[in-house]
């Protein structure tokens, strides 16, 4: 045992060895490190994701909390005045009842105002919910709404769809037309375009809503970067519904300015 | 140096135990190809020592463990890798240290190349290890023991890939001894992951 032990090559052996097992703890102290560094990235990626997602689910419910305010606003504002004219011309009426030219000139502007009462009614009504979605669906609902904008000649919209009489869950037609809704918004205000397009193709799989239109556009990465600032507002609206639907949204624009906006529904998201 | 030899060879044996003293009594979730290396690591150890003292021959004991501790790591990183790749890595490595186990003991019987060329195959198991783990999002309490335990693996295959070359000089000399330490240690560092693994769920 002795004559082994002077074996020199035998003592380099575990000296190299020894040296191999110090290089494999220093290697796994480097992995430690490297694990340590990437997973504060992860969680910092976490946490940067779990405040983009706060902030759009904000966003939407300050959207949503606004419109209550408008729509409050208006009940006040509108309704309430031309209650209060039909009430003075009511008291009117009562005491002119022997005038009888003057009390049939009151009758006929309070008829009017009734009028003007039912119109703002229907305007408010249209705002919190379209009737015709409830009774017709989206698509009827869309055709209404791109005859109401191409009427006040800010912009001629061509709209075409193969949803013709196809109903889905309300909730989610509701959804689908606030973005559309949303979208042709921001259009009419940000891209100085007179013309837009949208086409909404519906297949066994899923729903795509195409927008097109010549002029300022957006692209994924901008649109990002607005998402992830205190404005945009409407853009998070939209995001947190496409969100609600499983969908997905893709910005693009070219050179030439031609801008496209694709939304795609997987059609199980939305089925009644 | 005969005392500290002597020493170094309890503390392996107790410290091989540990582990299975860790997993049974505290009822940890575990590979159960891990648990049957864990045990066939402290049984040939037992059975080599015995034999040792009564002067039996143990060839036939040293080749099983051998041939198991092939079988049982291959299954367990191929188990626990999530990629696709370096499950086929394995598959093909492990075939290369069996082909070898199989040529070696028709041949000689007695394991030289096979001891070398499986160190290396641990190597590069442990090595495919930390990069899986890098590379996977999701990370479990048991995929954290089982990085202690791959780093047990990865440390003691490192400083036996070379002692393997000359293992039959370097048994009868008491330096031996640095071995039984570091495997000892290793094992130790087996039984901390264990002891941090969830326990099992019983249904």
């Amino acid at each position: 045992m002795e004559d082994a032990q002077n074996i020199p090559f035998l003592k380099v052996i575990i000296l190299v060895s020894i040296i191999f097992s110090l290089l494999a703890i220093a290697f796994y102290v480097l992995f430690l490190t490297f694990k340590k560094r990437i997973e504060r990235e992860q969680e910092a990626l976490r946490t940067a994701e779990i405040n983009f997602e706060r902030q759009i689910s904000e966003a939407s419910i300050k959207a949503e909390q606004q419109e209550r305010v408008q729509i409050a606003m208006d009940l006040h504002d509108e309704i309430g005045a031309l209650v209060t004219v039909l009430k003075i011309n009511i008291l009117n009426a009562q005491n002119r009842l022997n005038e009888p030219d003057r009390l049939f000139g009151l009758l006929a502007d309070t008829s009017q105002v009734i009028e003007k009462t039912a119109d703002t009614i229907r305007n408010i009504s249209n705002r919190i919910s379209p009737p015709t979605l409830v009774k017709m669906g989206i698509d009827a609902t869309l055709d209404e709404l791109v005859r109401t904008i191409n009427a006040t000649g800010k912009m001629t919209i061509n709209y075409q769809s193969n949803l013709s009489g196809v109903r889905f869950r309300l909730e989610a037609e509701l959804n689908i037309y606030r973005i559309i809704k949303e979208t042709i918004n921001n259009i009419l205000k940000h891209s100085h375009s007179e013309k837009l397009d949208i086409e909404i193709k519906r297949s066994n799989e899923n729903i795509k809503i195409t927008f097109n239109y010549t002029g300022l556009g957006l692209n994924n990465a901008q649109v990002e970067h607005l998402l992830r600032q205190e404005k945009g507002n409407g853009l998070k609206s939209i995001q947190s519904r496409i969100n609600n639907l499983r969908a997905s949204i893709r910005y693009e624009v070219d050179k030439k300015g031609k801008a496209e906006i694709l939304i795609k529904i997987p059609i199980d998201e939305i089925r009644n | 140096m005969e005392r500290l030899f002597n020493f170094s060879l309890i503390f392996q044996m107790a410290a091989e135990f540990l582990p299975l003293v860790f997993l049974f009594f505290l009822k940890k979730q575990i590979n159960k190809s891990l648990k049957i290396f864990l045990i066939s690591s402290f049984i040939s150890s037992f059975l080599l020592y015995l034999t040792g003292v009564f002067q039996i021959n143990n060839l036939i004991i040293f080749n099983a463990y051998q041939g198991i501790t092939i079988c049982t790591l291959s299954i367990f990183y191929f188990s626990i890798l999530k990629s696709h790749l370096f499950k086929i890595i394995i598959v093909i490595i492990f075939s290369i240290c069996f082909f070898t186990l199989i040529w070696e003991l028709t041949k000689t019987s007695y394991l030289v190349s096979t001891l070398v060329v499986e160190s290396f195959c641990y190597i590069i198991f442990a090595l495919l290890f930390y990069i899986d783990y890098i590379n996977s999002s999701k990370v479990n309490n048991q995929a954290k023991s089982y990085i202690l335990i791959n780093t047990s693996i990865f440390i003691y295959n490192c400083f036996s890939v070379l002692n393997n070359l000359e293992i039959e000089k370097l048994m009868i000399t008491n330096y031996w001894f640095i071995h039984n330490l570091i495997d000892g240690l290793l094992k130790l560092l087996i039984a901390i992951a264990i002891w941090k693994m969830p326990k099992t769920y019983l249904s």
